[in-house]
Parts: structure tokens; sequence; C-alpha cells
């Protein structure tokens, strides 16, 4: 499976978490990135670009009080602590802090951008992440907001033809809301959190049973998956508690305008989504499509954070993972282009190189991918193959006729060079 | 890969049995499990199950990386593992203890040699708490991994002190060990993958609801 490595050859190795993408990946990465761009620019967002390093005191806004384990860090020439960016939202914030005045909201920006996180646990995972995403800042009504950026995220994982993908929605405050009804203090709260974020439902319900019984139950049934709203409605207006009741109005709200669009049958409330990110507010989502294990995307309301970089708006938006998008999608198969390997069939002279040249451009011309073949291989159909070429064309050394071969039918004909560009344009 | 069904990772071992006779008392069709068989893999068609068997150690690594959607498998292991999974259900079946044994008659010895050396030597199958439990103690400690057999280290002189799990004593009583501090109690816990768990949340909580039935 793997070929050996020469014993004179030094073993060259990666920083761990971090690898190279060779062109047959990202040529497919780029098609599925290709569908999430277009569908970006369909809505108005524009594209922005940030530094992939930046102070540290200004990235680890927000991120909560681990961020020293999870962050990239080092020093600038002058000793301040830098770090590289561990998501796009920080960034956008300060940027839109630094460089957006009040009269110019809502901005819509999108990203395609690397962010790098030190692993928590494991050794040898990911440390880069690939990610699109977009944020919507200074709508001035939260659930018009929201509602939009949903629905780019469904169309975009429709167009991507995902089958079987969930975007589970929840909400911090009604977390929050379900412990002011326990009438938990500080310490508490934090510890029922960190065991609604790993789902230990087991130590939860132990927890929460020693304050009330019959309430620790119904928590534990709250903070279930739940594909239709109404079954939990009865459950939740037993809470008199307002903050409870508020967010899960919220909640309701956004099913149903998404329900018009009949986009309900992508969603499942779960109250347990809290995010590993200090700045979310209120609405929080995940996307989960079958046989990828992990998150594929996520978004949600920080409604706090720019007002950290100097501006108090509010904010929504997410972020698709792309590594594992592309897991989910396999291989996107829309390649319209044919490929053609280009050599002249004799070596010949230097000068012959500019005929060469012309033919190829010629070719590129009609939107043929031409790569040339400057060397003669022994075997070039498998050469040809392996670099996912339909044709193999050969120029004959009167520069008039070609030996065409298809590879796709193994066919092969001899043909005018005029003839055969002219075939390519019919479409042939 | 079963679309319509799950799959479940079963733990070999002690919590087999246990595991089993829960899924038989939630009215699930267990002939093929018990049944003696060395396929790892077996299909359960009428209730829409694949079971996996598995070393009880790999049982939330398989869980963790969407192999099996859901698992059965001993605190113990989670503890180790540390796996990103959720914890659904305790089964309150599978209890052990895991705890802090040495030989015999060696207590005083061993708190000698920590006074001496400032360091002790432990022997386990579970390094990870291991070295949970005596950085919680502050106190600094050479843990030597092993696979199994554990009591056997202290016999042979590898090792001090051994932590490792007991349900009777029996184990530790017959290699001359006792028991210094019960470090944590361990029972048979269902979790869950991730995805799984919102994308299967209809099949995963209807077993939930059979299996919690029987349990009150």
């Amino acid at each position: 499976m793997f070929e050996n490595k020469k014993d004179n050859q030094a073993v060259i190795k990666l920083p761990s978490g971090l690898r190279d993408i060779l062109p047959p990946e990202t040529e497919e990465r780029n098609i599925i990135k290709e569908i999430i761009r277009k569908e970006f620019r369909l809505w108005g967002y524009g594209e922005v670009i940030t530094p992939v390093m930046e102070y540290t005191k200004n990235i680890s806004i927000g991120i909560g009080k681990n961020w020293k384990d999870r962050l990239i860090n080092f020093f600038d020439v002058d000793g301040s602590p830098l770090s590289l960016r561990s998501d796009m939202t920080v960034p956008i914030a300060r940027l839109t802090g630094m460089r957006i005045k009040k009269k110019h909201l809502p901005v819509r920006f999108y990203y395609f951008a690397d962010s790098y996180r030190q692993p928590v646990t494991q050794k040898g995972a990911r440390r880069v992440y690939n990610q699109a995403g977009l944020e919507l800042i200074g709508a001035s009504r939260d659930l018009e907001a929201d509602v939009e950026v949903l629905t780019i995220l469904i169309r975009i994982l429709e167009r991507l033809n995902l089958k079987g993908f969930k975007i589970g929605l929840g909400n911090v405050e009604f977390i929050e809301g379900l412990c002011d009804w326990f009438r938990l203090d500080e310490n508490e709260r934090e510890y029922v959190k960190k065991k609604v974020i790993t789902k230990n439902l087991v130590t939860l319900e132990e927890f929460l049973g020693r304050k009330d019984k019959k309430k620790a139950e119904i928590f534990i049934k709250l903070i279930q998956p739940e594909g239709k709203i109404e079954k939990i409605d009865g459950l939740v207006s037993m809470i008199k508690e307002q903050r409870v009741l508020k967010s899960f109005n919220y909640i309701k709200n956004i099913y149903n305008v998404l329900r018009e669009f009949n986009y309900n049958r992508y969603l499942v409330t779960d109250f347990s989504i809290i995010r590993d990110f200090d700045y979310y507010t209120g609405l929080l989502f995940e996307v989960y499509c079958p046989d990828v294990t992990g998150v594929i995307g996520s978004g949600g309301r920080y409604d706090g954070l720019i007002k950290k970089f100097g501006m108090d708006v509010r904010g929504t938006g997410f972020a698709l993972d792309i590594d594992l998008v592309h897991k989910a999608v396999g291989k996107p198969d829309n390649r319209k282009n044919i490929k053609i390997l280009l050599k002249k069939k004799l070596p010949g002279s230097e000068e012959d190189i500019a005929g060469l040249i012309e033919v190829a451009r010629k070719l590129q011309e009609k939107d043929v991918i031409v790569e040339l073949c400057f060397e003669d291989k022994p075997d070039l159909e498998s050469f040809a193959v392996a670099k996912k070429c339909e044709l193999i064309a050969e120029i004959e050394p009167d520069f008039k006729n070609l030996t065409v071969r298809d590879l796709m039918q193994n066919t092969e004909r001899k043909e005018d060079i005029n003839n055969f560009l002219k075939e390519i344009s019919d479409g042939k | 890969m079963m679309e319509k069904g799950i799959k479940i990772a079963i733990p070999k071992g002690y919590l087999f049995e246990p595991c089993v006779n829960v899924l038989k008392k939630a009215g699930y069709n267990v002939k093929s499990l018990t049944e003696d068989s060395r396929k790892l893999c077996i299909d359960s068609p009428e209730d829409s199950i694949q079971y996996v068997i598995s070393r009880s150690m790999d049982v939330p690594v398989y869980v963790e990386h969407g192999a099996c959607d859901i698992g059965f498998s001993g605190k113990d292991v989670l503890m180790e593992k540390e796996s990103n999974v959720y914890e659904l259900l305790d089964l309150k079946v599978g209890e052990c203890r895991i705890v802090l044994a040495t030989l015999k008659d060696y207590e005083e010895k061993v708190k000698e040699h920590y006074m001496h050396f400032g360091i002790v030597r432990v022997a386990t199958s579970y390094p990870n708490i291991t070295k949970k439990y005596f950085d919680r103690m502050g106190i600094q400690a050479e843990i030597i991994k092993l696979h199994g057999s554990v009591e056997l280290a202290p016999v042979l002189g590898i090792a001090d002190e051994v932590v490792d799990i007991t349900s009777t004593g029996k184990t530790l009583k017959e290699n001359n060990l006792v028991e210094m501090e019960e470090i944590a109690v361990s029972t048979a816990r269902l979790i869950a993958n991730i995805t799984s768990y919102r994308v299967k949340y209809e099949m995963i909580s209807d077993f939930i609801k059979r299996i919690k039935n029987t349990m009150n």
C-alpha cells in the first residue's frame, strides 16, 4: 500500500495536524467552494480577507477562559504576543469595529479562510480548519437576519446535494433559563453547561435530581433532539420562566418561517447545543450529515462580540468546515471541460515549440484544458489516463495534421488540425 | 452501510452478559448474539440492528468515529478514553470499582519509598485515570502500562502499586493485594455518536425508551 522510502532519502515531516493538499483534492474542493461562493454572492454578500495572525489580545476576545490552550501563539519582533486566528468571526468583528461606520450597516461579509486551533485532547488531530462562512452584521431585526442566514445555509446544503443532512437548532438562553428555573448559582451553572456540552446525561440527571427530581426529568427531556417542535410545546409551557419561554418562542418563530419553504424537514430542535466559543448569545445551530462524524457546519448569534471592538451592533452567521463538507459530498462530478494531452509526434527542432504553443492556445480558446507533454513516454496512454485526459493529440511533423487517440472510446484517427479545432468547438 | 437501522457496539468480556441481558429485557432478539460464534458483526434484521462485538476499550472509539451509532461501555473505559461521545444512560449493571491496591503488608513500604524518592511506581491498564488521580493528589507517579494481569506487577517487583478494576475483590485477594483507595465506581453506560444522535434521533430515542422502561 505504501511505497517504501529509499534508504538514502531523508524523511521529511510536517508539524502534527497539518497537511498538504494536492491537485486531485483541490479540484474537488474548488467545485464545492464555487457552489458555496455563488450562493453567497447571490444574496449580496461580499468577500473579506483578513490577516492570518493578529494580536493575541484581540484574537482571544470571546473565545473563553481556555483560550491559551486553544490558540497557536508566538511573539512579534517587539515582544507583543501574537496568535493565529482560531476562527473568522472574531477577526470580522474586529474589522467591523475598526473600519465600518454605523451608517454603512447592515453589512454582509463572506470568507474562505484557514483558521488554526490547538487540538484539545488527541495528538495528531487537525490544527487547521478551512472554512467557508458568512456574517450578517448590524441587521436591526434578529429574526429576519437569522432566517436569512439559515435559508442561505440550507440552499447551499441542497445545492451540494447532501443527502440526509440535519440542522440542529438551539438557544443558549434556553439553557440559561433552565438554570434560572433551578435557581443555580454561578459555579453550578458552569457545571451544568459543561455536562450539557458533553451530553453527559447520566451525571446531569444525578446532579439536578438532587435539587428536584421532577424538574430534572423535564430538563433531560427538553435537551433531547426533537424533529417536531410541537411535541415539546406542552412541556415548555409548564415552566413558568420568562427566559425559557422567550427563547423557546424565538426558535419556534424561526421554525415556523422556515416551514413555509418546507425546510422544517431538515430541522431538529436541540437545546443541548452549546458551542465551545463563549461569544454566542442566542440562536445556535449545527449541521450534521450521516456517515460524517463531526459537525460539518455551525453558527449562531453573537450580539456582544462586536461591542468589545467598539461598536455596539448585533451579528449572526455561520461557517462550513470544508474538509468535512468534502467528506460528506464525496466526489463532486461536474467537470465540463475536456482535457487533452498535446505533444509533437517527433522531437523536432526548437523552433517547433512555437507551433505547439499555437495549437494549445487555439484549443484553450475553445475551453479545452491542454496539458503539454515534451517527453517521450514509453506508455503514453497510461500516462494520459493518470493525468485524467480524455484525448491524446500528437502533432505530425508537417504541423498540418494530428493523430488523435480517444482514450474513452479507444479509437485512433488522423486528422487535419483545423478540422479538429472545428470539431472541438462543435462539441464532439 | 445500513441506512435504516442502527449499529450497536457490544463489549466483549465481563460486560457482554449484562449488556445482552439488558437488550433481552427490552424485548430485542438476542439469539444471534448468544449463539456460540466467532462472528464480530451480527445482523438482527427484525430489529433493524447490527451488532458489532468489540474489545471493551475500543467501544468508545468505534462510537466516536461513527463506525457504530451507539454502544455499551463501562464508565471505567469512558473515563480512560475521554472520547468525544454522548453518555446517555446509566444501565446500572456490570458494576465494578477502580481501586488503588498494593501487596499485603506493603503499605508502609510504599509510603517509605515515596518519602525517600518522591515518586511512586504504578502498574495499570488505565494510564489516563491513574495519571489524573495522582495529579489530583499532587503525587509524582511513574506509570507502567500493562495490557491486563496487572496484579502480577507488584508480585514481580516492577511496580509498588496497581490501579485496576475489581468487582468482588477475589482476584486482588488471590494475588495477595489489598485495596488502599477507591478511585471511582463504574457501571455500564449507553453512549452515542454525536452525529448519529441527531441524524437518527428517532431510532435512538426509541431504543433508549425501551431500555429505560425495563429499568423502572
